[in-house]
């Protein structure tokens, strides 16, 4: 049975199309709103301010270092994770039988709740005491502080999130690859195309749409990661590892500057919607090209 | 038809939509249901003392059956405090009553219930409230928040290991200096100096003790006044860079440290000694009993102008539309009567201070490892201090302002001047976004 008259779809959408409105579009247009006030926590009254927030997030060197500082550690942990995931996911996909088991194995960062996480690679990056600056000091000598210096804190925080989120990318990944139908299989190993070859032609056309939901759920955990940043460095030594979502934290809860917060934030939305709209266009280009070439 | 069949037709369709429709109605028609009038919730931080946190609940259970009024504790972390603390300020559902960091009294005054009454009355059997107690939670001589107990800020130290090397604890910045010196010398194994450099509380109190202890202040008595870029300014942080960067007694991973790393290695016997309050102590006597025999604390040595520590508590604070006022008064009447309030900081066993005068005679204060923590009382300044406590001195401390000079000069090789500069000009921000005008 199908819905025909424009009136019944309508109708079918409408409570949809409701729920974003209020559940997700209400908030974000309130939070949108108070970025042209000087919002603060448990103020009811606003004064308008116009386009300040902005003007001081873009010209405050904290501020907008912060902004470039959450663009670079989404793009470069995302690229990361993509690759792993892919490398991973093809070794998986080519002996699943084998390595059933180290599915579950790479599953486990996610079982972890992130506070653990934080506290577990606390103790393990302790200068003095923990497991891995031991294991560094006993192979090359020399003790490295981690989380202590600007340029290797950054590394060690964008590794723990490449650590914590590959798994997704490789579930996400393997799931694209183990959806190739078994009659395809069979056919383009009859036309010879098998091992590296199949992959190229055939596993990653499959995979394709998978990698780039990874790709677009990578960019955002990358933006709005807060728990795997904030506890272990708090956006220190410094600023060094302070992105734009842990700078919100600060300007909104500790400073009570609520609207400078969400401003931080909108300010991140343009970039998010350019990348999702370039990806599913790359998608649409994508499954367009593999339509026309089966 | 069958059920099946009804759920894949258009009646079924339309059944579903309705029903989402209605849930989605129901959830911003009905009203959140408000508490019952005979409770009282109240959201309290679980504090580093599990016998301190169980004789507040104790208490609240006689308050219970003798008032009759039920009390529900929401206990959140003190890494919670923040974003609970808004959330119970931006919500009439959140609870009754709250303990706050004292200085968070400031930035939310305008929101908080006047308790100046309370205040007074619970205050008078006791002789007062320390100053420092007052001067946090005050706005125009009016109690926004009611005192409860303060935590100290001690230096503590490896008794055994001063023994060994025949060393005694530092009495003046020099001298600990000197000690650390001496140490490092004695003993490579261990690092002397125990401060992290990096955004921790434990950093950020000792950044702040040195820098008044060397004459120098973030913002002057007016409260408006920027004065960080002084001469003592650069007396004290030169200090401690060189103690960092060429004296090398400070831990070369510091700037890496967490607010637990000082705890636990010095737990662990790899520092000399430390800043923090007394619960390495505590810690030590319920784990390493030796250890924390040979566990010294002092209050914080003095510099060239005097000897001053960063002094911080907590309060209770209640929103200001709140109609539950007589059972609050009630409730903290209850809590501050002497045998309570007594009991509360007696099974502390010293991990807090009184706020109260009147309670110097407790037991834990005759143990002379703890001591120190009643004595740093007369030590203590609030931040923003020689200022008043403002919204805009507490966001200065919660930036980390001073632990990013340190940052700047030692990891982004700026000059001192320079990161002053730097630090100014964020300063300056912090105070114009607080609308005070320079």
């Amino acid at each position: 049975m199908t819905l025909a008259s424009k009136g019944e779809v309508t109708a079918c959408v409408a409570p949809a199309l409701l729920y974003l409105i209020l559940i997700v579009g209400w908030p974000e247009a309130n939070s949108l709103l108070s970025t042209f006030t000087d919002s603060s926590v448990g103020h009811q009254r606003h004064a308008f301010v116009g386009l300040q927030n902005y003007h001081r997030i873009l010209t405050v060197d904290e501020y907008r270092d912060a902004l470039v500082r959450g663009f670079v550690y989404a793009l470069l942990t995302t690229i990361i994770k993509t690759v792993f995931g892919l490398t991973v996911s093809i070794c998986i996909y080519r002996n699943i039988s084998r390595f059933r088991w180290l599915t579950a194995v790479i599953l486990l960062p996610l079982a972890l709740p992130s506070s653990i996480c934080s506290s577990l690679w606390i103790w393990i990056l302790n200068d003095h005491l923990g497991a891995l600056s031991l294991i560094v000091y006993r192979v090359f000598g020399q003790s490295y502080s981690f989380l202590g210096s600007p340029h290797l804190a950054f590394i060690t925080i964008a590794g723990i999130s490449v650590w914590r989120e590959t798994p997704v990318f490789i579930l996400l990944i393997t799931t694209g690859l183990r959806s190739i139908p078994n009659s395809v299989v069979e056919a383009s190993s009859l036309d010879g195309a098998t091992g590296m070859v199949f992959l190229r032609y055939i596993g990653f056309s499959f995979a394709w749409p998978y990698v780039v939901a990874s790709v677009l759920l990578g960019l955002v955990l990358g933006f709005a990661d807060f728990a795997g940043i904030y506890p272990l460095t708090r956006g220190g030594p410094g600023n060094s590892t302070q992105t734009a979502v842990t700078m919100a934290f600060e300007l909104g809860i500790p400073g009570n500057h609520l609207a400078l917060a969400y401003t931080m934030i909108f300010l991140m939305t343009p970039f998010l919607i350019l990348m999702g709209w370039s990806l599913s266009r790359l998608t649409m280009v994508k499954e367009t090209s593999h339509v026309g070439s089966t | 038809m069958a059920v099946k069949d009804f759920f894949r037709g258009r009646a079924g369709y339309v059944v579903a939509c309705t029903g989402l429709l209605v849930l989605i109605v129901l959830f911003f028609v009905i009203p959140t249901k408000k508490q019952d009038d005979n409770t009282l919730t109240i959201v309290a931080l679980k504090i580093w003392s599990d016998p301190l946190n169980a004789k507040f609940e104790q208490i609240c259970a006689e308050y219970e059956k003798q008032y009759n009024v039920k009390v529900r504790i929401v206990h959140f972390s003190p890494d919670e405090a923040d974003s609970k603390l808004a959330s119970f300020i931006n919500s009439d559902t959140g609870g009754d009553l709250a303990v706050f960091p004292a200085q968070k009294i400031s930035i939310y005054n305008d929101q908080l219930m006047d308790l100046t009454d309370v205040a007074n009355d619970v205050s008078t059997p006791y002789g007062g409230f320390y100053p420092i107690a007052s001067d946090m939670t005050t706005v125009q001589g009016r109690y926004y928040g009611l005192p409860l107990y303060s935590w100290c800020h001690l230096w503590i130290y490896d008794g055994a290991l001063l023994k060994r090397y025949n060393l005694q604890p530092a009495n003046t910045f020099d001298e600990a200096e000197h000690l650390a010196l001496a140490l490092k010398k004695s003993d490579p194994n261990v690092d002397s100096f125990g401060i992290g450099m990096g955004k921790d509380d434990d950093t950020a109190m000792f950044l702040q003790s040195v820098m008044w202890a060397y004459g120098a202040s973030i913002v002057g008595k007016d409260g408006k006044t920027i004065t960080i870029d002084s001469k003592q300014t650069r007396q004290a942080l030169s200090y401690v860079i060189r103690l960092y960067r060429d004296d090398k007694v400070i831990p070369a991973g510091a700037f890496g440290w967490d607010g637990a790393t000082n705890n636990t290695n010095f737990l662990a016997k790899r520092l000399a000694f430390t800043m923090n309050s007394p619960t390495i102590l505590l810690k030590a006597r319920e784990n390493d009993e030796p250890f924390a025999r040979s566990i010294v604390e002092t209050v914080y040595p003095s510099g060239p102008v005097g000897r001053f520590s960063y002094g911080t508590g907590f309060a209770f604070g209640a929103r200001r539309s709140n109609p539950k006022r007589h059972a609050i008064e009630q409730f903290l009447r209850f809590l501050y009567s002497r045998d309570n309030y007594r009991d509360l900081l007696t099974a502390g066993g010293g991990a807090v201070n009184p706020w109260l005068k009147g309670c110097e005679d407790l037991p834990m204060w005759k143990d002379p490892q703890l001591k120190p923590c009643l004595d740093s009382l007369q030590y203590q300044k609030p931040v923003g201090w020689p200022g008043p406590v403002t919204p805009a001195a507490s966001q200065v401390f919660d930036q980390r302002i001073l632990a990013q000079i340190l940052s700047d000069v030692i990891n982004n090789h700026m000059t001192l001047d320079d990161a002053i500069d730097k630090a100014e000009r964020n300063i300056r921000d912090i105070y114009a976004t607080n609308g005070v005008s320079q």
